[in-house]
């Protein structure tokens, strides 16, 4: 019996955005389509997210529009395509600490956020480096990080260090260290709530942009091609790759499994249907007893 | 033109106008980069109760890039119709510089106060910064200039064109 239902939410999207920064050696081939999307968990008596997209003013604006991301839509907007309202999220999962995953803090204000340690510890550290080597702060709005100190001071910000099991029920967060970023983390659900789960998704954060991330040619069965890492990382390529096969194997190597945001090919994957504002909405499974938002 | 404009030095001729941009966008890297440094220590003196983060190493570099950044303000030579950058960068500057001072007081078990004391002083430097934004010459609060995929308005081709010291609220 699955015990939560998950939604992958787009909030905006980059229309043309350079595939050799999504899945890695791929120069002079092009753009792909990048939606910009954050993840909702509903269940067991709790409404959960993973990331919570940027808000598209001030800085947030600025770095969006240096990107290109067009057609951006509230969490109010976003959220109330399944019924929800910012107010009902009490638990947030930040896969890392860039502006287009932890840049709307302040629309949730009754949701305690849980990013890793080493992701603002690693950032303090970056940003005490020399000048000469300010592109390792790429993504990182500093506007954030003093909203996080208000999130410490309201006992709202929970720094995790390492792995945590049954952060809610049946559900652990998983340290990626030196991947993408400095700490950042990818969200387990086990969805019949076992210790031995035959029904577990992987929501990937920016650890996998797309299916070639994963080697995965579209059959979303085991992987059928090696894992090729995303274009970006702070930390290593090999270090992501590893992360890569950890979040593999945790879905018994059914890559359909492994949940990543940034993929257009989604629609192909879930159901979905798209909203008012040209944005889609992914069903990727239904608790017991929940009917579809997209049907 | 928009006070949001991508990361890019503008390439006005006259030579006092550039040596002016590359100084001021070195002093505003360093304050931008002291709010979030002081800030990421803030969270984590709070995530976890009762760290002393007076005694950090990051408190000591904060404090030599904060001097550092001092003496690249009293170096700097505003042309025509930025003179006020300078006071609103030291304004800045002064307000971390009280951050800095409340950090070192933070002690274990006893952090409430002074905690608020320095993100006050934080929020206020920021405000500061956002002020003086002005994206022509570099100064903004998010710098993309080196992001992997800054490929959307960061060539638009007016930052090139517009001279320094016009007025960016138009």
């Amino acid at each position: 019996m699955s015990q939560y239902s998950i939604w992958v939410l787009e909030y905006s999207y980059v229309r043309k955005f350079h595939r050799s920064a999504v899945v890695y050696g791929t120069h002079n081939q092009g753009h792909v389509k990048l939606p910009y999307c954050y993840t909702v968990i509903k269940g067991n008596g709790h409404v959960a997210m993973v990331d919570v997209g940027y808000n598209d003013k001030d800085h947030g604006k600025v770095m969006a529009d240096t990107l290109g991301v067009e057609a951006w839509q509230s969490p109010r907007t976003v959220l109330a395509e399944i019924g929800l309202k910012p107010e009902d999220v009490d638990s947030i999962f930040i896969s890392h600490a860039h502006f287009d995953h932890f840049g709307n803090v302040e629309a949730f204000p009754k949701a305690t956020f849980y990013i890793q340690e080493r992701e603002i510890a690693k950032w303090v550290w970056a940003m005490a480096l020399p000048e000469r080597m300010r592109w390792v702060l790429q993504g990182i709005d500093v506007g954030d990080i003093m909203r996080g100190v208000e999130l410490a001071r309201d006992r709202r910000l929970a720094c995790v260090d390492g792995d945590v099991h049954n952060v809610l029920p049946g559900i652990d967060l998983h340290a990626a260290p030196d991947t993408h970023t400095y700490g950042s983390m990818w969200v387990k659900v086990r969805n019949d709530g076992r210790e031995d789960s035959q029904d577990v998704w992987v929501l990937a954060g920016d650890l996998v942009y797309q299916l070639e991330n994963l080697g995965d040619s579209g059959a979303g069965g085991a992987p059928d091609g090696q894992y090729i890492p995303i274009g970006l990382a702070t930390g290593s390529q090999t270090n992501l790759i590893m992360a890569v096969d950890q979040m593999v194997r945790a879905v018994g190597n059914e890559t359909r499994r492994v949940i990543p945001i940034h993929e257009e090919r989604l629609a192909g994957r879930f159901p979905h249907r798209i909203s008012r504002h040209g944005l889609r909405i992914s069903e990727v499974c239904l608790a017991e007893g929940q009917a579809s938002l997209v049907r | 033109m928009s006070r949001l404009r991508a990361t890019m030095p503008t390439l006005a001729p006259d030579p006092r106008a550039i040596a002016y941009g590359v100084a001021a966008q070195r002093a505003f890297a360093n304050l931008r980069a002291l709010i979030g440094q002081l800030s990421g220590l803030l969270i984590l003196a709070q995530a976890k109760l009762g760290r002393d983060v007076a005694g950090l190493p990051d408190v000591a570099i904060a404090r030599e890039r904060w001097h550092e950044t001092m003496e690249a303000l009293a170096a700097l030579v505003p042309p025509a119709g930025r003179e006020n950058d300078r006071a609103g960068l030291a304004r800045a500057a002064s307000h971390i510089e009280s951050a800095l001072a409340a950090i070192t007081q933070i002690r274990r078990g006893r952090e409430g106060a002074t905690i608020d004391a320095a993100s006050a002083h934080l929020r206020a430097a920021y405000t500061q910064m956002q002020d003086l934004c002005d994206h022509r010459i570099g100064l903004g609060m998010v710098d993309m200039s080196d992001a992997c995929a800054a490929c959307g308005k960061l060539f638009d081709a007016t930052w090139q064109t517009t001279p320094i010291g016009g007025s960016d609220n138009a």
